[in-house]
Parts: C-alpha cells; structure tokens; sequence
C-alpha cells in the first residue's frame, strides 16, 4: 500500500507543479489564438532548400490577405501558385504560420470531413478541454524528457517547451478516445511545437491526425501502420527489385528500419531541416508523403545499401547512416517526392494487404479438413492470378476492385488520393469570375503571379540547372497561371 | 561497424530485452554492449538492436540484444521478434511498483510468442534509486522463484550487475544449448533472426505465386 501512496502522491505532485505553470502562463496569453501573434519559436536547423528572399515576399503577401471568401475553382488556381511556392522554399521562421496557412486552403478545397473526435468534447475550446483528466497522463509523462531530449525547446524538465507538449498530447488523447496516447506522437507534436505555439500546434496536430488521417497508423491493432509497411515493400519490389532482393535475402522487413519513420515522420532520427520539408509537403499533398519520402530514400541509396555486409551492417546504416545524408542528397529527395503520384499504388496494395490478411486467416482455420483446404486452394490460385495481373497492368485498381468486398473499398476515404487531380484548368476561372468580390480577389492573385513571373525571370538564371529542370518537369510547361498574365 | 567484414564466432543468441516504457531496456542495452549510459535517451520507437561478443568456457558467443518498444500496443508489430530468441531479460523499475506488476502479462507474451526452453531473467533496475524503492528485493526474488526465473537487480545509470545479468543469461544459454535443449531454434548461423510475420508471409508467398 505505501508504495501506491508515495506513487500518487509523486504523480499529483508532478500533475500539480504542471498545472501551476500553465495558470501562469494562461494569465500571459489571454488572447492567444490569433495568427497575428504566431511568434518564430526555436528554429535553429540547417534549412533544405533555403527560401530566397524573393520567395519571401510571395509569402508574405500570400499570408497577409485573407482567401476565405473564394470560390472553389479560384483555388484550383491559387494551389498551382502554392505548389509552386513551396517548391522554392518555406521561411523556417514563418513555417508554422505557412503551415496553418495550408490547413486553410485544404478545407476550402472541399476537403473537410466529419471528424470522430470523442464526443463530449467536440467542439470545446482548448484550455476547456485541457481541464480533463487523461488516463493516458502517466504514459505521456514518462516520454516528455524522451522527445527531443537535445533540442533547447524540451530539455529542460518541466520547462515550457515540455509543458505545453505535455499539455497538447494531453488534450489530443482526450479528443481521440480510440488512439489515446501512441509513442512517436510526441514527437509528431514536437516539431509543431517548435514551430508554433500551443494551442496552434494543437489545431495542426488536429488536421495531420483526423483531415489527412495520420491517427489510423497509431491505432490500438496498429493494422494501418502494417499496411504502409507492406506498401512500401511492394513500392520496392516494384520499383527498385535489386534492392528488394538484396534486403528479403537478409531477412530485413521495413518493420525493423521503416516503423518509426512513420510513426515520427522521420523526426526522431533525421535532422531537422529535412523533416520540416516533409512536414511542408505533407501540408500541400497529404500522408502518402511519408511512404514516397522512404520509397525515394532508399531507391536513392540502394547502391549503397547493398554493399553493406550481412544483416547488421545493413540495419545500421539504414538507421544510423541514412539519416546523416548531405543536404543536397536530402533536398534531391524532396524535389523528386514533390511531383510523384502513387496514390494508385497505394490503394491496391492496402486491398491485397486485407485479401491475403484475409486468406492467411483462412489458412489457418481452415486447414483441418480436406474440403475446407481445396477450396483454401482455389482462393489461392485465384489470388495469384490477381497478383500477376496487377503487377503487369498499370489498373491495378481496376483489377483488384473485382475481388476486394465493398467494406474494404469504404476503407479508403477520400483524403487519401493525391490533391493533384482536383486540379481543372485554371483558364475557366478568369472567365467563370462574376461577382465583384470574386474578381476582387482575382486581382490580388494576379498580384501575386505578377510577384512570382517577376521572381521567376529574375531568379531563373541564378537558379541552378537542376532546380530549373526540376520546375520545368513538375509544371512541364509554363505554370497555368503565368499563361493568363 | 557497417562495413565490416563477416566476424568470426561459434554461436550468435539472440536476447531480447522487454518491460514497461520507461524502465531503462535502451541503457541496460547500451551499457552492456557500449558501456554507454545516456540520461537524455529518446524513446525506442519500433525495434533496436545491438551486438556484443563473449567468451564463454572457451567458446565465443555473440550476443545479439534486442530492445523493443514497451508501449503496449506494439506488441502488435513486434511479437514477430520473439522467435528464434534463446534469452529474454524482463525488466521493471524498482521504484516503480506498476512495472513489476505488469511482468506477469510480459511473461504471458513470452510463452505465447517464444521457445519454450528460452533463458528468462527477471531484472530490477534502477537499484540507483534507492530512496524511491517501491519494489522489495524479497519480493520479487520469490516471484522469481515461483516462475522458474533467474532473478537480479541492475542500474544501468552506475552499472551494477549489468554486465554480471548479461553473462549470467548467456551461460545458462550456451548451457542449455550444450544440452541441446533448444530444437527449432537455428543457432550459429548469421541469419538467425526469423521474420516471420504476416508481412514478410505474404511477400513470400505471393512472389513465388508471381513468377
């Protein structure tokens, strides 16, 4: 009984001195949720793909003004400007601003879906819902000094880097009663953390886990984390088959080097820098990011990899000495991820994943009598016939709906295909531009396009040959909104 | 390490380390196969592992160290690992009680996922503690000896016992291996590390239906 008593009574202690610091730090900021007072936090990385200070001024523009009031296919216009943006560099100071910025253009973008936060406390402002009592608490306590313990923002126990990610952790366990806590979500939050404060990086960490779906991967059965791992191995078998052959010879599974990319989205291994540009990308295009960022990162360095000697010299340097990449390595990475669509891919493979799931379990079960097992048979000849005709046609999808039952085919939810195809031609909204206020805007974009046609005539030059073939290639011709200029 | 070339030993066992989050199985790790404690340690996302060689009775044994992630839920993707393990080290924090009571469920994972004859240690650390001790040596002692389980305490932060709770698991392994006691477990090869689970099945299968 005496050590329950002392056990409580640390906790309560802890749980006191936590509050006791978010009251004085509530009596500071009253009026918090305004993005005027979003402040540069700790942002002292080495930044991949350095915004240029032409870029900046695009940005800052863009984030001046106030889009909310455009139609639908104004947006379609304004995302080629964004991607374009983007492509050429985040500010690291203004990264968290540019981020919620984003959220912004996803939900004008028709995007918004109903969310499954839990029910009592939808809807309920921050700090009401901060008020609550986790169970997941204790588990998040244990890891607050265990995120980030090198970085200024949370090294200091109990300081208020680690307050307000003990706070942000808490709330979210709170909103999602399904997932709770799950390690490798302090770290998720982290990054926001560093980037912008409390209660914004809650409304980021709120969008990444429910709009673009990033929860399902910490799930209690963690079935969809498994399923992006079986993705990416099929992405290498596909794709980069020497490499594939050389990591199944050593029995090395994405699940030994690739679970905590995803589970961190890279940040508790790579620097910085590189995984503030995939947070950027994932922003513009959704969590299909995450599996192209690893596909590219080890088609890039199969070489490499397959000189590694037997099964541990390769963990090793998939673990250690991949995250040490050069800068140009990493930047060469991103480019290459920003105009890649395997979202086709990626919903085929998620069914075959549930259709073997499926006939694995029947394997099992049914393996006793021989009528049971003939038929386990003819499944599995029907399933490989499936696979040969996936892995040579490139309608995978169509193939394979034929086989997946209707609950599978609902599991795929709409967020998960690519932004890129909402995209119409840009042209029909100059001219489908009526009311006043519409065109009102219209003319602050062609500010704006003016800015960036400026940007890109001047800079084109200083640009290196390969940033300029890369923009060529993801708008293969002249971007459709300096076409109307 | 990466690049070295294939190292010279008679037997690779491999031990996996398990316990509650936060009881130190990434230090224990750590100090044992680098003599290396780090007070600003992340938390162990996925799977770890590390190697470190010794000589027993003139014999050299790798042993191959297995740290997971102790979140519950993990088990989910990690229960693969356990096969093909000879020693399992079970480790709570003694000034935690909650982590000794949960060593119950640990070992229930343990025979439903590994060899039946594995090596199991149960291990107590953070003995630094000591004004926070919330776990009686007796205590667990006899609930060591009730499970058929070798009982020690360590603190990897001074490292008392750790290098001791190693060797111990490795003789009693190359004891029991001597006696032949583990069968389906390939032991001396370089990959003896099985991948069996469901993902790692299903591309098998499916690329020998494929070509």
């Amino acid at each position: 009984m005496n050590h329950l008593w002392r056990k409580a009574i640390a906790d309560t202690l802890y749980l006191v001195k936590i509050n006791k610091k978010n009251n004085k730090n509530n009596n500071k900021n009253n009026n918090f949720d305004k993005l005027k007072q979003v402040r540069p936090l700790k942002v002292n990385y080495d930044e991949i793909t350095p915004c240029l200070r032409r870029v900046s001024v695009v940005w800052d523009r863009m984030l001046k003004q106030n889009f909310s009031s455009l139609l639908l296919v104004s947006i379609c216009y304004k995302f080629d400007l964004l991607k374009c943006s983007i492509f050429l560099g985040v500010p690291r100071k203004r990264r968290g601003q540019i981020w919620l910025y984003l959220i912004h253009q996803w939900k004008h973008l028709g995007r918004h879906q109903q969310h499954n936060y839990s029910d009592e406390l939808e809807g309920r402002p921050y700090r009401e819902i901060l008020k609550n009592w986790s169970t997941h608490q204790h588990a998040i306590l244990i890891d607050l000094g265990r995120t980030f313990p090198g970085h200024p923002l949370f090294s200091t126990q109990l300081g208020a880097g680690q307050i307000a990610l003990f706070n942000i952790l808490k709330a979210y366990s709170l909103i999602d009663a399904q997932v709770g806590y799950c390690q490798g979500i302090s770290f998720v939050a982290g990054v926001l953390l560093m980037h912008a404060p409390e209660e914004l990086s809650f409304k980021l960490l709120k969008h990444l886990m429910f709009d673009l779906g990033l929860r399902k991967q910490y799930e209690m059965d963690m079935i969809h984390l498994q399923i992006k791992l079986y993705q990416l191995s099929r992405l290498v078998h596909d794709l980069h088959r020497d490499l594939f052959e050389h990591l199944e010879g050593l029995e090395i599974n994405p699940t030994l080097y690739a679970a905590s990319w995803f589970l961190t989205v890279f940040s508790s291994q790579f620097p910085l820098g590189f995984v503030a540009r995939v947070f950027d990308l994932i922003f513009l295009q959704g969590i299909d990011v995450i599996t192209k960022v690893a596909l590219v990162l080890l088609g890039n360095h199969k070489e490499l990899i397959k000189q590694c000697q037997g099964f541990e010299g390769t963990v090793d340097f998939l673990k250690t000495t991949l995250p040490e990449m050069g800068i140009i390595q990493m930047e060469r990475i991103i480019n290459q991820v920003f105009d890649m669509d395997i979202s086709r891919q990626l919903q085929s493979y998620k069914s075959e994943y549930y259709l073997l799931k499926d006939e694995m379990m029947a394997l099992k079960s049914n393996s006793s009598t021989d009528a049971a097992s003939k038929n386990v048979v003819a499944k599995k000849t029907s399933t490989a016939a499936t696979i040969t005709a996936m892995s040579s046609t490139n309608n995978s999808s169509i193939t394979i709906t034929t086989f997946s039952t209707t609950a599978e085919q609902q599991r795929v939810s709409p967020s998960e295909t690519s932004a890129t195809t909402t995209l119409a031609p840009a042209t029909t909204t100059l001219t489908s531009a009526t009311t006043t206020t519409e065109q009102q805007h219209l003319q602050q974009l062609a500010t704006y396009c003016i800015i960036l046609e400026d940007f890109l005539n001047s800079a084109q030059p200083c640009l290196s040959e390969e940033l300029r073939n890369d923009l060529n290639k993801i708008f293969k011709k002249k971007p459709k909104f300096l076409l109307n200029q | 390490m990466s690049f070295q070339g294939p190292e010279e030993y008679d037997y690779l066992f491999k031990i996996v380390l398990i316990g509650d989050s936060g009881v130190g199985k990434s230090n224990l790790l750590s100090r044992f196969t680098r003599n290396e404690f780090n007070l600003e340690s992340k938390s162990t996302i996925g799977v770890e592992f590390a190697t470190r060689s010794i000589v027993v009775e003139g014999k050299k044994l790798k042993a191959q160290i297995w740290d997971t992630a102790g979140q519950e839920r993990f088990r989910a993707i990690t229960s693969a690992y356990y096969r093909g393990a000879v020693g399992a080290m079970l480790v709570y924090d003694i000034a935690k009680h909650a982590t000794f009571e949960n060593i119950d469920r640990w070992l229930k994972e343990l025979r439903d996922h590994a060899d039946d004859n594995i090596v199991v240690l149960l291990v107590g650390n953070k003995t630094d503690l000591r004004h926070l001790r919330a776990v009686m040596s007796e205590d667990a002692a006899e609930y060591a000896d009730r499970n058929n389980l070798i009982f020690i305490e360590t603190s990897a932060l001074d490292s008392t016992n750790v290098e001791h709770a190693f060797q111990q698991c490795l003789n009693e392994v190359y004891k029991r291996v001597a006696d032949r006691h583990f069968s389906n477990v390939n032991i001396g090869q370089t990959t003896a590390l099985p991948t069996t689970n469901l993902q790692s099945t299903i591309l098998e299968k499916k690329f020998c239906c494929n070509s």
